[in-house]
């Protein structure tokens, strides 16, 4: 495998910022919203899918996705490539090229967190600790994939259920990653509301301490609360639609982050898709009113 | 690296002794149990996706143990659950269960069914198009054909595969499926398009798409069949193929 020179991830970058000028809010991308997402003709719309359910030789659910691939950006979001823990498979990285090169998506991102040890994939998002070990292994990982797909990738934030060990602040964690090896990062809002309901982060500092220009992509998305604690632990579920508090957090992130396309995520009770169109119509309303004057909430307390 | 250690041991082996070293104490096991739900539940939904037939046969109060059986045995083991369940089947085969042998021969229909369905995709061979390399051809071979990459052959038996139709039915099989014919020992799935499509063989059938995919000639494969079945009606079965949209020129 040939490492991607650093000329070749400025090029990237470049094109990945042109694109997202262009871009507004954006959906989570379902086969039975196919012919629909096909044929949206909303401005600046484009679509996210994650890219291990399209790891498969051919049929309906691929062709679907080079449907919409063929009127709309595509991102991938991936969820499997367990950079926590190290570089991911050779097999992964191979199917996600090819993806990638089929697909031509305007960006690819994973997630700060591990999926699969020992051979064992556990379909989730496992924590990381913070520590310097771990964050040597995520690199580690993020520089694979990258070299795998010729491409720099965004590094999204983690959900926090309980308070990992830690070294150092996640902001300063994940923007470690990033000197390191060139990606950007993918901003979830939700993630960020969830982090500071369930283990108590100040949710307007993290987001003050990312560097504009270093966020790619925001994501935001429905929650819910668990059903044994209830609103003392809040699930990242997408499952339903974008809550008030996270909105307004998306409204503060923009003004500190400028510009940036914004992703409504829903991957499961998945609704009509002019529902989703709502929900979208909204995160269009607040890129369009980013340029209104910044102020922050007298209590920051989520 | 050990924080992967300490939760994997806490999902697959519910062993919680080394949670206080990866979160701060004390780690609320109450919390943490939403890693190893998660594990199970997605491992599950992905099942009962891939095998309705068995749930809907065996019922949720069967298959829901069984799949938490399977899931502690077989944990998926590449980065995606869209492949996973591979190995449900034959491990379905050998559990004492009341319903087996019917129920392990559901789980290989359903199986081939998704395998089919994410197969390889193939431009299926026309009548029109064999004639063009018929009247191309220089000598007096008939053209290469194969059957189509996404083609599934199993051998289920005759009670298995007519309680799989019916319930396939219910769901999502195309209603111009071909009924099964009177000889039941074999079935086909292939996907000439987008659509899966399945339908039970004779033992004749199978002996000409089985001499098909092995030697990619229609001569072999014709000269097979007559060997074994002088009274096979060549031309007809072959019309059929055709029409159905099993052949390819790959």
């Amino acid at each position: 495998m040939q490492p991607a020179k650093p000329r070749q991830h400025a090029e990237h970058n470049k094109v990945l910022k042109w694109f997202n000028r262009k871009l507004a809010g954006g959906l989570s991308l379902k086969p039975q919203h196919f012919d629909e997402a096909a044929e949206s003709k909303i401005d600046g719309i484009w679509f996210e899918v994650h890219p291990e359910n399209y790891f498969m030789a051919g049929g309906p659910r691929l062709a679907g996705l080079h449907r919409v691939a063929e009127r709309h950006p595509i991102s991938l979001h991936g969820v499997g490539a367990s950079l926590g823990g190290g570089a991911p498979s050779e097999d992964y990285i191979a199917q996600l090229s090819k993806l990638v090169t089929q697909i031509q998506p305007v960006a690819v991102s994973q997630h700060a967190a591990w999926s699969s040890f020992k051979g064992v994939y556990f379909a989730d998002l496992l924590p990381v600790p913070r520590t310097n070990d771990a964050l040597q292994y995520l690199v580690e990982g993020v520089e694979s994939v990258q070299q795998g797909i010729g491409r720099p990738i965004l590094l999204e934030n983690p959900t926090n259920y309980l308070p990992v060990k830690s070294e150092m602040d996640e902001p300063d964690f994940l923007i470690e990653v990033a000197r390191r090896t060139g990606c950007g990062l993918l901003l979830d809002v939700n993630n960020i509301y969830l982090s500071a309901r369930n283990v108590g982060i100040d949710p307007y500092k993290y987001i003050l301490s990312l560097p504009p220009g270093l966020v790619g992509e925001i994501h935001v998305a429905g929650h819910t609360a668990d059903v044994q604690h209830g609103e003392k632990l809040l699930i990242d579920s997408h499952d339903s639609e974008v809550a008030e508090p996270v909105w307004e957090l998306l409204s503060f992130a923009l003004q500190h982050l400028g510009h940036v396309p914004v992703l409504i995520e829903r991957d499961d009770n998945v609704p009509a898709f002019a529902s989703l169109l709502e929900e979208l119509s909204s995160a269009n309303n607040a890129l369009a009113s980013i340029n209104s004057k910044n102020t922050l909430p007298k209590n920051s307390a989520v | 690296m050990n924080y992967q250690q300490i939760l994997s041991d806490f999902i697959l082996d519910n062993n919680s002794s080394g949670l206080n070293r990866l979160f701060d104490e004390p780690a609320d096991l109450t919390i943490a149990s939403i890693y190893r739900n998660g594990f199970f539940r997605s491992c599950r939904e992905v099942l009962v996706s891939t095998f309705p037939s068995v749930q809907s046969f065996a019922g949720e109060d069967l298959f829901l143990p069984l799949a938490q059986a399977f899931i502690k045995m077989h944990p998926p083991n590449t980065a995606t659950l869209s492949g996973y369940g591979r190995e449900f089947p034959g491990w379905l085969a050998n559990q004492s269960i009341d319903q087996n042998p019917i129920l392990f021969q559901i789980a290989e229909l359903d199986w081939s069914w998704i395998a089919c369905l994410h197969g390889d995709n193939a431009t299926p061979l026309t009548a029109e198009l064999f004639q063009t390399l018929i009247a191309e051809n220089q000598d007096s071979n008939l053209p290469q054909v194969s059957v189509l990459d996404n083609m599934q052959i199993l051998q289920p038996n005759a009670e298995a595969w007519n309680l799989w139709l019916n319930l396939k039915k219910q769901i999502d099989l195309p209603e111009q499926a071909p009924s099964a014919t009177e000889e039941r020992k074999f079935v086909i799935m292939w996907r000439p398009n987008m659509e899966v499509f399945a339908r039970a063989l004779s033992a004749e059938e199978y002996c000409f798409i089985d001499a098909i995919a092995r030697h990619r000639s229609l001569n072999t494969a014709s000269e097979h069949v007559l060997n074994k079945y002088p009274d096979f009606d060549l031309p007809e079965q072959f019309s059929a193929l055709l029409y159905h949209g099993l052949l390819s020129t790959n």
